[in-house]
């Protein structure tokens, strides 16, 4: 077993080293992985270190932050998916038993950026909660190590249960999970920065009384009863006592995993080949010609394919929630001009446009020979972005009318709202050519690819963000200027918005056209998975 | 007919293919080297070699899927870099590996692909149906691809490749894994295709294949070109599995080496 481990670490290493060695784009994902994950593992153990030594409620903190932060780690990693650095699948023909692939794969995950945050937190969790006593030291040292474990069996069982599940019967149920999974994690965030003033004392003793009925809140005990050696001991063991648990689903889920279908079909499932209802009427007011056939042929895809389908919808219900859910929690719309931003669905665009050329696989090349250049590519995919967000642009904003009664803003909103999906759409297709990324060929819906592709994705999806945010300062500012006055002069100044977003557009789609014109050939070899 | 098959001709007088100084390298390997080809137009030519030997590169260079590091390839008289719209409207592609749209049906494969390269919609049902038929695919003709046998996909990128009848068609391996009934129809099909003047560039490791449907080959090993020509000058009389193999030098094996096998234990 422990040769297994051994070669399966060397060979994570190895391979993260010949990423370090090759395309510009795979060095700039390593370096970025690996800044982030210094960056954010040293404001872990600053924070951490803090709170442990002059927070009045640290004990508490620390009983609720082990079980928080292994159920985020388990909700994050079911929506990331599997690692696809090593494939569990590649090594099914291998002679190795479900207890050495499990825990050689198991430490192969360990090697990489990741595990320098989770030991920087650690650190900070040992230097804030460091009693006096060595036993002390010794029992919270054994509870971050259980941990560190708990976190890491945890997620990638979970991962890999959705990846397994992805490609059987559960596929559905697979798909579910991990867009659940990302959106309560979202949704946590949601709340939690919401109710930052009731953080209180008792709030803290209120959940960590909770909280310590769990194996790591157990962990958590053990490190605040340093004053109580057999006691803490006894929490330390309740907190351990899982783990062998963990150990064997892991490796359960490891096998399924790696005996799952490489290729997720349609199991021979006969599908209609007529479309009914809107998505017919989605496809027949697209134009004909090549820009129309390959934005049809996006938004076919993106439904069917679990992985898009999955992006698709939380792109939506976290775009459209920023608005929506806010007011939601607060009770009430304070103010009916809210109706304004319910189409505003930048995030949700761009977010779902986030490397469109990259989820396309390296089957672009068949459209490529097809005849689609450059700018049939980019429109094609600006207007595939525009589609499938219009009808939630439209509709979202009535919702808010309906929720604040403030229907005369609904013209302005909804002009605001066409200007938000043409700019979205151009900002979109422009970082999906400048950094297209290769999404790895896995039935996890969300699989996640090379370490560091996540970190520059989301590096493009924060740019995208800032020049949407700059490029619309002035129409908000006129809109707001505007509303304060009347609603027919807000709904003359929303026009400012379509201007706005179609200057995006044609600059997004020329960046992109810029991009890649006389470069599909190595567009197709950027989005390749490497196998 | 369609717009796209009546603009984009071959320029009268060129060979299908011609490659002059085409080279490739991957990291310190070179793939393809200073490659010079002439493929005839109408020929049925066979792209022979061992692993290894720059067939694919090739054939992908052509195709406009890899750029070259060096040199120049045209199709039918236009340069594949330079003039690569055209070029891509003049040839039929099927690439190893093949990389197909897993979520679409074969059919609304094909659909697209002619919408794309702007053929009338009802000619592509009907060439679509026709293809679909002699791929023996019609019963799965509306399920997802990526729920298709190696051997369906390989016929379904065929169909596609066959759909807008081009010029030139270039084949990586286009019989692996398909079975033998329709192995039979794709080779009639290819047949018929050449007899009305279509170019045939495909790369195999089945000698007998290759003996019996080309009339041209070439032959590569090490990413250079070591013979090129029509098929009875190469075979010299012989067989050409012999002339090949005396070409490329059969790999010795050493009797001493390889012991281990011998043994029964594991």
């Amino acid at each position: 077993m422990i040769h297994a481990a051994w070669s399966l670490a060397r060979l994570k290493w190895a391979l993260l080293r010949a990423a370090v060695k090759g395309s510009a784009q795979q060095r700039i994902q390593i370096g970025l992985s690996l800044i982030l994950c210094v960056v954010f593992g040293l404001s872990a153990f600053g924070v951490l270190s803090t709170l442990g030594q002059r927070s009045a409620s640290a004990d508490q903190i620390l009983i609720v932050l082990l079980p928080a932060t292994v159920i985020a780690i388990g909700l994050l990693s079911s929506a990331a998916g599997v690692e696809s650095t090593i494939d569990a699948r590649h090594l099914a023909a291998e002679p190795l038993t479900r207890s050495q692939l499990g825990t050689g794969l198991l430490v192969s995950a360990v090697v990489g950026p990741p595990t320098l945050l989770a030991l920087l937190a650690g650190a900070g969790i040992a230097i804030g909660w460091s009693g006096s006593s060595p036993s002390g030291l010794l029992i919270l040292f054994l509870a971050i190590l259980g941990w560190l474990l708990t976190l890491l069996l945890f997620s990638r069982t979970m991962a890999n249960a959705v990846g397994a599940w992805s490609s059987g019967r559960f596929r559905q149920v697979a798909q579910a999970l991990a867009t659940i999974s990302a959106l309560s994690v979202w949704f946590i965030v949601q709340v939690l920065t919401r109710q930052q003033a009731s953080w209180t004392a008792e709030r803290w003793t209120e959940l960590a009384e909770i909280a310590k009925w769990t194996p790591p809140g157990q962990l958590g005990l053990a490190g605040t009863s340093s004053a109580e050696p057999a006691q803490a001991v006894v929490h330390l063991l309740l907190g351990l006592s899982w783990l062998p648990l963990l150990l064997w689903l892991n490796m359960i889920s490891t096998e399924r995993l790696a005996l799952s279908s490489p290729r997720p079909g349609s199991g021979g499932r006969k599908m209609r080949t007529g479309f009914q209802g809107l998505r017919s009427g989605v496809y027949a007011a697209l134009p004909h010609g090549a820009v129309g056939a390959i934005a049809a042929r996006t938004i076919r895809t993106k439904f069917r394919t679990p992985r898009q389908a999955v992006n698709t919808i939380t792109a939506l219900a976290i775009g459209a929630g920023i608005f929506v859910v806010g007011p939601l929690l607060d009770g009430e719309i304070g103010d009916p001009r809210t109706v304004m931003l319910g189409g505003l669905l930048f995030f949700a665009v761009l977010f779902d446009g986030n490397n469109s050329f990259g989820v396309d696989g390296p089957a672009l090349w068949m459209e490529i020979q097809a005849g689609a250049d450059a700018r049939v590519l980019a429109r094609a995919k600006a207007l595939s972005s525009i589609v499938v967000m219009a009808v939630p642009a439209l509709v979202l904003p009535v919702g808010l009318a309906i929720m604040s009664g403030g229907w005369k803003w609904l013209p302005a909103a909804w002009i605001l709202a066409v200007g938000s999906l043409m700019g979205a759409a151009g900002v979109s297709v422009g970082s999906a050519a400048l950094a297209p990324v290769a999404v790895p060929d896995s039935p996890n819906p969300l699989a996640a690819g090379d370490t560091g592709q996540g970190c520059l994705a989301g590096l493009m999806l924060s740019l995208g963000l800032l020049v949407l945010v700059l490029a619309s300062a002035p129409v908000a500012g006129a809109v707001l200027y505007a509303s304060s006055r009347s609603a027919l002069l807000t709904t003359i100044a929303a026009l400012l918005g379509p201007v706005v977003g179609l200057c995006l557009l044609w600059g997004g789609t020329a960046t992109a056209v810029t991009r890649l014109s006389g470069r599909e050939s190595d567009l197709v070899g950027h989005i390749t998975p490497a196998r | 007919m369609g717009q796209t098959e009546a603009v984009n001709q071959p320029v009268p007088g060129w060979p299908a293919i011609v490659a002059r100084g085409l080279s490739k390298q991957f990291g310190s390997h070179m793939a393809v080297k200073s490659l010079d080809l002439d493929i005839p137009a109408g020929s049925f030519c066979g792209l022979l070699g061992p692993n290894g030997s720059g067939k694919t590169t090739t054939l992908r260079m052509t195709a406009g899927l890899l750029r070259p590091d060096a040199g120049q390839v045209w199709v039918a008289g236009h340069e594949t870099w330079t003039d690569p719209v055209t070029v891509r409207k003049l040839l039929g592609v099927v690439p190893d590996p093949l990389n197909l749209f897993d979520r679409l049906s074969a059919r609304e494969l094909l659909q697209h692909l002619g919408e794309l390269r702007g053929i009338d919609r009802a000619e592509v049902t009907s060439r679509s149906e026709e293809l679909l038929t002699v791929m023996d695919l019609t019963d799965s003709a509306d399920e997802q691809i990526g729920g298709y046998s190696h051997g369906m996909r390989k016929k379904t990128a065929i169909a596609a490749a066959l759909l807008h009848r081009p010029a030139v068609l270039l084949l990586d391996e286009p019989f692996e894994g398909v079975d033998p009934v329709s192995a039979v129809a794709v080779r009639t099909m290819l047949d018929r295709y050449r007899a009305a003047g279509g170019t045939v560039v495909f790369s195999s490791h089945a000698m007998d294949l290759v003996d019996r449907m080309c009339d041209f080959v070439a032959v590569m090993a090490k990413g250079e070109l070591l013979a090129v020509g029509p098929i009875e000058e190469l075979r010299g009389g012989g067989r050409l599995e012999d002339a090949f193999i005396s070409m490329i030098g059969a790999s010795p094996v050493d009797p001493a080496s390889l012991s281990w096998l011998d043994n029964s234990a594991p």
